[in-house]
């Protein structure tokens, strides 16, 4: 079930316990209060963004324990009111302006706006956001349009919405890579013990 | 009169100088502040190039030799300086810059100094933190009309922009940040210069009736014996000689613990913590530089004196604990034998102790964060950290210029959360950096970049309800 935005409201402002408190910095009250038809949270685009270029080998490896052989990372911060272009078919990564603190009964997914979908623009692959999560929220940005896009932070660029999940009380802190940061990153590969199995049989 | 050639080569100087500081004019800068320095710098070439041109023209007679000698060296001597001034705004575009601190350490900066500037902030490679008013540097060169032409091409309202040095290794220390309250202090200095200044007089009076003795051999020492120079003559040369030095450095040091005083007011005993960090060697004193132990022992005396409450916390109570045991003198037997000023530097830490109390006073006019409510803030402010929140969601703001104070609140529970030895270590563990506290302060490190970004832009959006 999608929590509401009544209830939404209540976990950022009202919410003390860290079970159930929903963060947002900065959190301006007008995300909510002027959406009044959505039970979801508008996020805007924040400064950060990674480039990805290749190198001279052709073909990248995410399982390699040294990603940077083929692959280049130009960072990027581009202020308030300045902006960056979207190449058709490019591939960059952005973050959210706000830093978010999930709280423990909650999962959140990361959906773009269709005013920018509609304009071809992807704003994200990776959907989930585990509860307990904290952080930016990296945004894996695509233009799958013909024609460049201009994007400018601190545009409204997603929204995020959010399902109850039935306990809570299992939820553990999670040990994520990407655990407060705010720079995005392309982060290493993390094999599990199946997986280390399965890629050396 | 200087050669065809020796112009020619000045000509060729201009214009590779023009093109160089016009060519990175152009380079994609995240903000426009270099923008600024490098237009001021042009105008500065410009004006340079027209002179000279003039001067051509008007002493082409060689008759004239001496006037064109003195163009040709005043327009050679700027066109160094350019090119000094020049590395001023050098590394302020790397991506290593945290630039999330960017605007709101503008923000804190207009509201201490009370002035309309920008901060950028520059690589350095020098491990040292420093600050530079770029107008009062163009208006100490001659140049203060070519800094407010720019400035009013760039925006009108502009008045300065403050460039301060990281250390390049340091970039990404957040907490290391809290330093910048002691370059801040330095600026404060500036508008107090006429009763730092009446202080320095005063303190030179009493330590020369203090230590006669010791400056009369010091004096002595320095004779220098000239052909055509009398006994007394000789003497009374020394004695000019070590007078300014003591002058020198009396100003220095007293601007230093003045800085130090405003940042202890800022970000308290963080101040202190972030200095041990930075200042590995605490003998080391330089004629611009009292000594470290003589610094934090000041400030310790400062903080006691004025911030009780906050020194008695427990966390600041076993930094200080850990902080005596290097906190007295020791001597200056390993101090550099070669240092002229060597034996003028218990004098200089004497009038720093001499000079604290009415320092204490001319600081008490900066505006402080800390007030009665603070430590349940900083309780709740670290309730945050512990959780991976920013801190900054616990700080109301109303978009006034009270609001700045809040910055320096959040440098001072980083490094508060940073010391509390059992919550750290707590903080680290549970989001499995536990093996690498240096992750984990990284992690602390982001918190605050992105508390101290977002409490900019919440005030602003405050300040937009409001009008």
């Amino acid at each position: 079930m999608s929590v509401s935005r009544e209830d939404l409201l209540n976990r950022i402002c009202e919410e003390k316990d860290w079970c159930r408190r929903l963060v947002v910095e900065p959190f301006f009250d007008e995300m909510i209060s002027q959406n009044l038809a959505a039970a979801s949270l508008d996020f805007h685009l924040g400064n950060r963004f990674t480039i990805l270029r290749s190198r001279r080998a052709a073909q990248h490896d995410p399982l390699s324990d040294d990603p940077r052989r083929d692959v280049a990372f130009s960072e990027l911060f581009i202020p308030m009111g300045q902006e960056l272009s979207l190449h058709p078919g490019q591939i960059v990564l952005g973050t959210t302006l706000e830093w978010f603190k999930f709280p423990n009964d909650l999962v959140a997914y990361v959906i773009g706006r269709s005013i920018w979908g509609r304009r071809g623009l992807l704003i994200v692959t990776a959907q989930a956001v585990h509860p307990g999560s904290g952080g930016t929220i990296t945004l894996e940005m695509t233009n799958l349009g013909e024609v460049s896009l201009r994007l400018k932070p601190g545009v409204s660029i997603g929204q995020l919405f959010f399902h109850k999940i039935d306990s809570s009380s299992d939820v553990q802190e999670r040990h994520s890579t990407f655990a407060g940061a705010f720079r995005p990153i392309l982060g290493k590969y993390k094999k599990t013990k199946v997986e280390e199995l399965l890629l050396n049989m | 009169m200087p050669t065809q050639w020796q112009i020619e080569c000045l000509r060729a100087r201009i214009r590779s100088l023009d093109s160089e500081v016009k060519r990175v004019k152009e380079k994609d800068h995240p903000y426009p502040e270099p923008d600024t320095i490098y237009r001021a710098l042009i105008e500065v070439i410009r004006s340079r190039a027209l002179l000279f041109e003039e001067a051509v023209d008007l002493f082409s007679d060689p008759e004239d030799e001496r006037d064109l000698n003195a163009s040709f060296s005043s327009v050679a001597k700027d066109l160094q300086r350019v090119a000094e001034e020049f590395s001023l705004a050098d590394r302020v575009d790397s991506a290593r810059i945290p630039f999330e601190i960017l605007r709101a350490l503008s923000w804190v900066a207009n509201s201490l100094l009370e002035e309309n500037c920008r901060t950028v902030v520059r690589l350095d490679t020098v491990n040292n933190y420093t600050i530079s008013s770029c107008r009062r540097r163009f208006e100490d060169l001659g140049w203060g009309d070519h800094w407010e032409s720019a400035v009013n091409e760039s925006s009108g309202q502009l008045t300065t922009v403050l460039v301060l040095g990281f250390p390049s290794s340091d970039a990404n220390s957040i907490l290391l940040h809290a330093l910048s309250a002691h370059e801040f202090g330095h600026q404060i200095a500036h508008k107090h210069s006429v009763e730092l200044g009446a202080l320095r007089d005063q303190m030179v009076i009493e330590v020369k009736r203090e230590y006669n003795q010791q400056l009369q051999e010091y004096v002595q020492d320095n004779v220098v014996k000239r052909g055509g120079l009398g006994k007394g003559d000789a003497y009374e040369e020394s004695r000019k000689l070590i007078e300014a030095r003591l002058l020198k450095l009396a100003e220095a040091w007293i601007v230093e613990i003045f800085a130090d005083l405003v940042a202890a007011r800022l970000v308290g005993p963080a101040f202190l913590a972030a200095f041990d960090r930075m200042l590995l060697d605490l003998r080391r004193a330089s004629p611009t530089h009292p000594p470290g132990f003589l610094r934090r022992k000041l400030v310790r005396a400062y903080l006691t004196q004025t911030l009780a409450e906050v020194v008695e916390d427990d966390a600041w109570s076993q930094f200080f604990e850990r902080h005596g045991e290097a906190s007295d003198s020791p001597g200056t037997a390993d101090r550099d034998q070669r240092d002229a000023f060597l034996p003028l530097y218990p004098v200089g830490e004497r009038i720093c102790h001499l000079s604290l109390g009415e320092l204490g006073e001319l600081v008490a006019k900066v505006p402080s964060p800390f007030d009665a409510g603070l430590l349940s803030i900083v309780e709740e402010m670290e309730d945050c950290i512990n959780n991976l929140a920013p801190p900054s969601i616990v700080l109301k703001l109303n978009g006034e210029v009270s609001d700045a104070c809040k910055f320096w609140l959040l440098m001072y529970t980083g490094w508060h959360f940073r010391l509390s030895a059992d919550k750290f270590s707590r903080f680290a563990i549970r989001f499995g950096w536990g093996q690498d506290l240096g992750k984990a302060e990284e992690a602390l490190g982001n918190l605050i970049l992105h508390s101290l970004q977002a409490l900019e832009l919440r005030h602003k959006w405050e300040q937009q309800r409001i009008s």
